[in-house]
């Protein structure tokens, strides 16, 4: 029972990660100089980087939230979106810090670039929780089956906490 | 003999994966801008910088040397007046000035100020262009730009353009579509 309840919230944070995902590499995808230029507000990237930087982003969103939502490659998926959700806290904490009145550039140029700093935050904490979750869930799952194919002690203590 | 923890060999199968798929982003993405309208160079260019040499390329152009008198006009820039909604929205009722609608273009096709026609910041040089024989046409109309709202900056970017390009009766309505839109006010949209 706690298994499959387990595995509905593992379902159903893939599929809301996956969204989130899509939806803001969509976005961005479209106008790049306008994310450029979202990325240049944050006044954290020397010029150089900012261009190679608002040309990947998006299609790198768009794959991980491909294989979230298709499901392939779902630990690498779920570690790529933690990272990049870590980076993006980062870069909001910093701009917070300093005071900076801008946009978060979350999607792009679309309809929602103009939320409120610490909104987006608050959102990238939460999805950075879910993901950590997510992702652990997923290593300990791994873990699960490989220890069960080499000795069946091994794998008692963690089959317990996985379950737990 | 060292054993090596399950965990870390698995964090560290992701860390290549995630390697990979970044690199396989970049090549995409420098891929895809190929193959855009306007693609994005390598090494960013602000905003003021990118309208800078646009007003240098529309005063450079042949057909703007064709129009001497401009010249004048530009040396003397005068600083675009911000507008209140009520004095934008008869100008745009009575139709005595025209309309410029700064955001992207995406955004103006989605919803405009009637009449008001598109002039994306991020595409000065182009919509200009476009819109040459109706701008110097008749240097003295009323132009009143706009965008998305009190904080966006393209209006006054686009306006401040205008002005140094001899423009006299160039109008900034900070507002914008926000303040538009909650008025209720008449939208148009384009097919």
């Amino acid at each position: 029972m706690k298994g499959r309840l387990l595995n509905a919230v593992l379902l159903l944070i893939r599929l809301i990660v996956a969204g989130v995902f899509l939806y803001a590499g969509w976005q961005k995808v479209w106008v790049p100089q306008e994310f450029a230029d979202s990325i240049a507000a944050y006044q954290l990237l020397p010029v150089q980087l900012i261009n190679p930087v608002a040309l990947t982003l998006p299609p790198f969103e768009l794959v991980v939230g491909f294989l979230l939502l298709a499901g392939w490659q779902q630990r690498v998926a779920a570690f790529s979106a933690l990272i990049l959700t870590g980076v993006f806290l980062v870069a909001l904490a910093s701009a917070l810090s300093r005071g900076l009145k801008i946009d978060c550039g979350c999607f792009g140029a679309g309809l929602s670039a103009k939320d409120d700093l610490w909104l987006a935050l608050a959102r990238d904490l939460v999805l950075g929780a879910a993901l950590v979750f997510f992702y652990f869930c997923k290593i300990g799952q791994a873990g699960k089956g490989k220890g069960m194919s080499v000795t069946h002690e091994a794998v008692q203590p963690e089959s317990g906490e996985a379950e737990a | 003999m060292m054993k090596s923890s399950p965990f870390l060999s698995q964090v560290t199968a992701d860390v290549g994966g995630f390697g990979l798929l970044l690199t396989g982003a970049l090549c995409m993405g420098l891929l895809v801008n190929q193959f855009r309208d306007h693609q994005l160079p390598l090494v960013y260019a602000s905003k003021a910088a990118r309208m800078e040499d646009a007003g240098k390329q529309i005063q450079n152009s042949p057909e703007r040397a064709s129009a001497p008198d401009e010249r004048d006009a530009s040396a003397e820039a005068a600083t675009p007046q911000h507008i209140s909604l009520d004095d934008f929205r008869r100008y745009v009722e009575k139709k005595e000035g025209l309309a410029l609608d700064a955001r992207p273009e995406i955004f103006h096709r989605l919803g405009h100020v009637p009449g008001a026609l598109s002039f994306p910041r991020e595409d000065f040089g182009g919509a200009y262009a476009k819109m040459r024989s109706r701008l110097e046409g008749d240097r003295k109309q009323l132009l009143l730009v706009y965008c998305s709202g009190a904080s966006c900056e393209d209006s006054q970017m686009v306006a401040d353009g205008l002005a140094k390009l001899g423009y006299r009766r160039v109008y900034v309505f900070k507002g914008g579509w926000d303040a538009w839109e909650e008025a209720h006010l008449p939208e148009e949209r384009t097919q």
